[in-house]
């Protein structure tokens, strides 16, 4: 059962607006840090121009100071409507001359140095509970007889700079706002978008006829053809497998129908002959053929089940050259029926594998028993050498069986290493099932099979077995 | 230094201090008290008092009339003991501005203030309610027909071509002892040439000071006066309509217009029955009622009838330009201790020394 892990697009639309929402906050306050300097930047005009037209009016008369505030100062400062002010003038003893108490501004030292710079000088500071901002002005008065400096201060309330400064966030919010979910609606479609390939791979699986193992001809993004291609395997295994069973099936009809057949002729025979040592020679063939048939029967569901077992048995661990030996010398009796020698060299001494034993068995089981009946040389005693060997390659082992008979001819060979290759299971000419179900357990053991001609005569049978550590 | 100026000045302090209050009670057991300090002639705001005590009949109304200077003064000494009235009311807009900017006053919000234009309202917590028009008024049996002035140029040119019949005989505000007659001569001096010509001519005839308006619009009805300079409209038209003598003129240079401005104190014991009262002076009734019973120009453009928005907005029409004072800040430009010192001290130049404004009220 497939477990529901949520959608891939509400995936991707939280993700993305997750990074947007932060990425959003953080602009925010920038924009927001932005909106109060620029605020700060254009009122400290407006406070620093009111400053200058007051302290124009400084002047000195018969060595006496004069001062008269003109109306456009705290017009000036009126603009921003609702905002309280603040100013004074002082001398430099600190002594007010006109106007409220002076303020005293946080850092007098950064005060001098603007001053010193003919730069004003701006500060927050709180009065009466609410925050102002300030700019003090330092003047010299050169006039005859005075050598004094006096400072204009001037002071604002903070609301306009505020309300600017607020309502600046407040549009580059909406603007922000805007863009998140215009961000968000794009993932949105863009996902559905972007998804829609595998929307179509699901359509054209399902419209599949359940015998159609054909590849999937969907033309898909890159990033999804690595799935495609992944099903697309998976059929073809799906396929050979179906192809294995209907070969399998087709191969056991085959070699079914015609040992009944003779089976039933000869029966058939049997029942019309009146002569009883006619009957008793016939009934022998049936009885070799019935023989016949019974292995026959047998080496068709070793096969079926061992296909069945390669799937699925543990492999465990085991000591290789035993399991030969063991196998070599249950069949040498039968071996010695047939005028044949059976001979084991083993060149890896006690070395383990990891594997289903019972498949090595049936593969050497096989090889012997295909050596046997084909191998045998026109002349003279037969033999069939069994070897153990490493291999150049590391963690390989070589299990050889070789025969001294015709060998077989190059095309045919040819033809059943290819098919070997391919997996495919075919009744070639003499072969039975034997190399078949050795080619399949190989193959389920993921290692190697090849059947070269021996100068001189004979076949070898050659597998190659991985060790896994 | 003059002797009798400071003596005049205890005098005023003294008195101040000893005026007492009216009080309106209500008729209900737990009635609230709401305390109004006001520059604003009582019987002209009478009606409106009752009227709000009809709509509120649970607020007893403490109400007590002052000038404009020792209201700030009053204020001022009760805001040290942080006890004050609740309700502010004075035509010296500087002077209440002045209060609010030093953070004297409290917010006031409300649906009816929302109505009130941006000029008239500052910090939403000074509130015009007024739109009185500045005018001279004249006893129009005595001054000829001829000898009226239109503006303040025909005045300046009258009274220094008839220097010896105008001998005494004009009137204006005292600037020193009357916070309205130092706003309107601060706003006439914004026009340097005109006014120092025209304060000359004050000088050379010899003219009056007065401290409120009550006692110029007594004087010009007396014939003690042919014609008083910068009286407020509102109570010229009133006293216009009882002593068919006095005639009012819009110059027509300019005409200043000036508001009563009302705030709610910090200190304010009273906060709820101020509010409704703020309320009240703004809202469309209590405008009505102050336009048509108390002849005090009220500032809601919706109403009509003579001592209106409307009307004076008509008379700008008829080319007389209007010279609005508006609720800002760049009023405390005059309140400057330097620059008032020295505008006073200007202003003391021109007084006769034998000329002593009459401490009568």
């Amino acid at each position: 059962m497939l477990s529901n892990k949520g959608s891939l697009r509400t995936r991707l639309v939280l993700l993305f607006g997750l990074v947007l929402l932060i990425g959003g906050a953080f602009m925010l306050l920038a924009a927001n840090a932005l909106a109060q300097r620029s605020a700060d930047q254009l009122y400290d005009k407006l406070l620093e121009s009111a400053a200058l037209t007051a302290v124009d009016s400084v002047s000195v008369i018969d060595q006496e100071l004069q001062f008269d505030l003109p109306y456009a100062a705290l017009a000036t400062l009126a603009l921003s409507e609702n905002d309280r002010v603040l100013y004074s003038l002082t001398n430099h003893a600190g002594k007010v001359i006109t106007g409220y108490q002076f303020v005293e501004p946080h850092d007098r030292k950064e005060m001098l140095e603007q001053h010193q710079q003919g730069l004003p000088y701006f500060f927050n500071h709180s009065y009466q509970n609410e925050l102002f901002r300030f700019v003090i002005l330092e003047r010299r008065l050169l006039e005859s007889g005075m050598q004094d400096k006096v400072y204009l201060q001037m002071g604002q309330s903070r609301l306009a700079r505020d309300q600017l400064a607020a309502d600046l966030t407040f549009k580059a919010m909406i603007g922000l706002g805007g863009l998140i979910i215009l961000g968000w609606l794009f993932v949105w479609l863009t996902s559905g978008w972007s998804l829609r390939p595998l929307l179509k791979i699901e359509q054209e699986l399902a419209c599949k006829e359940p015998t159609d193992l054909t590849a999937l001809s969907t033309q898909v993004p890159a990033e999804t053809a690595q799935l495609v291609d992944a099903i697309n395997k998976f059929m073809g295994r799906l396929q050979r497998n179906q192809d294995r069973n209907h070969a399998f099936i087709a191969e056991a009809a085959h070699q079914l129908r015609t040992p009944l057949a003779s089976l039933q002729a000869q029966a058939e025979l049997a029942t019309e002959d009146h002569d009883i040592q006619t009957i008793q020679k016939r009934t022998e063939r049936i009885l070799r053929n019935a023989r016949e048939t019974n292995t026959r029967i047998n080496q068709l569901l070793n096969y079926a089940t061992l296909a069945h077992r390669a799937d699925i048995r543990l492999p465990e661990r085991f000591i290789l050259s035993e399991v030969v030996n063991q196998v070599l010398v249950d069949l040498a009796p039968i071996a010695l029926t047939q005028a044949m020698e059976l001979s084991f060299d083993n060149h890896i001494a006690d070395t383990t594998i990891k594997a289903d034993p019972e498949a090595i068995k049936e593969i050497l089981r096989n090889l012997v028993d295909n050596a046997l009946k084909y191998g045998k040389p026109n002349t003279g005693q037969g033999l069939i050498h069994v070897s153990l060997n490493y291999t150049a390659e590391p963690n390989c082992l070589l299990l050889q069986v070789q025969d001294f008979g015709a060998g077989v001819p190059a095309d045919l060979l040819e033809q059943i290493t290819q098919r070997f290759g391919r997996g495919e299971l075919t009744h070639h000419a003499g072969s039975g099932l034997g190399l078949a179900i050795v080619e399949q357990l190989v193959h389920g053991m993921q290692g190697r099979f090849s059947l070269v001609n021996v100068a001189g005569g004979g076949l070898t049978a050659q597998v190659f077995l991985q060790v896994s550590v | 230094m003059n002797y009798w100026r400071w003596i005049y000045l205890i005098g005023l302090a003294l008195f101040s201090t000893i005026a007492q209050a009216t009080l309106y009670p209500s008729t209900r057991a737990d009635s609230k008290t709401l305390i109004i300090h006001s520059a604003t002639d009582e019987q002209a705001i009478l009606p409106a008092l009752l009227d709000f005590q009809s709509l509120h009949p649970e607020v007893s109304i403490e109400y007590l009339d002052l000038g404009t200077l020792p209201l700030m003064q009053r204020f001022l000494s009760d805001a040290e003991q942080q006890q004050t009235a609740d309700v502010i009311i004075s035509s010296a807009m500087d002077l209440q501005i002045k209060l609010i900017n030093d953070g004297y006053a409290v917010t006031h919000e409300s649906e009816t203030t929302q109505l009130i234009p941006d000029w008239a309202k500052w910090r939403k917590q000074a509130y015009s309610f007024t739109y009185e028009p500045v005018v001279i008024v004249y006893n129009q049996r005595l001054l000829p027909a001829d000898k009226v002035p239109k503006n303040r140029f025909d005045l300046i040119n009258l009274l220094r071509d008839e220097q010896e019949f105008f001998l005494g005989r004009i009137g204006t505000y005292n600037i020193e002892t009357s916070g309205l007659g130092y706003l309107l001569a601060s706003q006439d001096a914004e026009q340097t040439s005109t006014w120092g010509r025209l304060t000359e001519n004050f000088s050379h005839i010899q003219f009056k000071g007065y401290d409120n308006t009550q006692d110029m619009l007594n004087a010009v009805q007396s014939g003690e006066l042919l014609l008083a300079y910068n009286v407020l409209g509102s109570y010229a038209l009133s006293a216009m309509k009882k002593h068919p003598d006095l005639a009012i003129l819009f110059p027509s240079d300019y005409t200043l217009v000036v508001s009563r401005v009302a705030f709610i104190s910090k200190y304010a014991n009273h906060p709820g029955p101020a509010h409704w009262f703020m309320d009240y002076l703004l809202s469309q009734r209590g405008q009505k009622l102050l336009a048509e019973q108390a002849s005090l120009y009220s500032l809601h453009p919706a109403i009509t009838g003579e001592a209106t928005y409307q009307s004076i907005q008509k008379l700008s029409r008829e080319q007389v330009p209007l010279k609005v004072i508006k609720l800002s800040p760049a009023l405390l430009t005059y309140q400057d201790q330097l620059k008032k010192r020295k505008f006073i001290e200007e202003w003391r130049k021109l007084l006769p020394n034998e000329n002593l404004p009459t401490t009568t009220r």
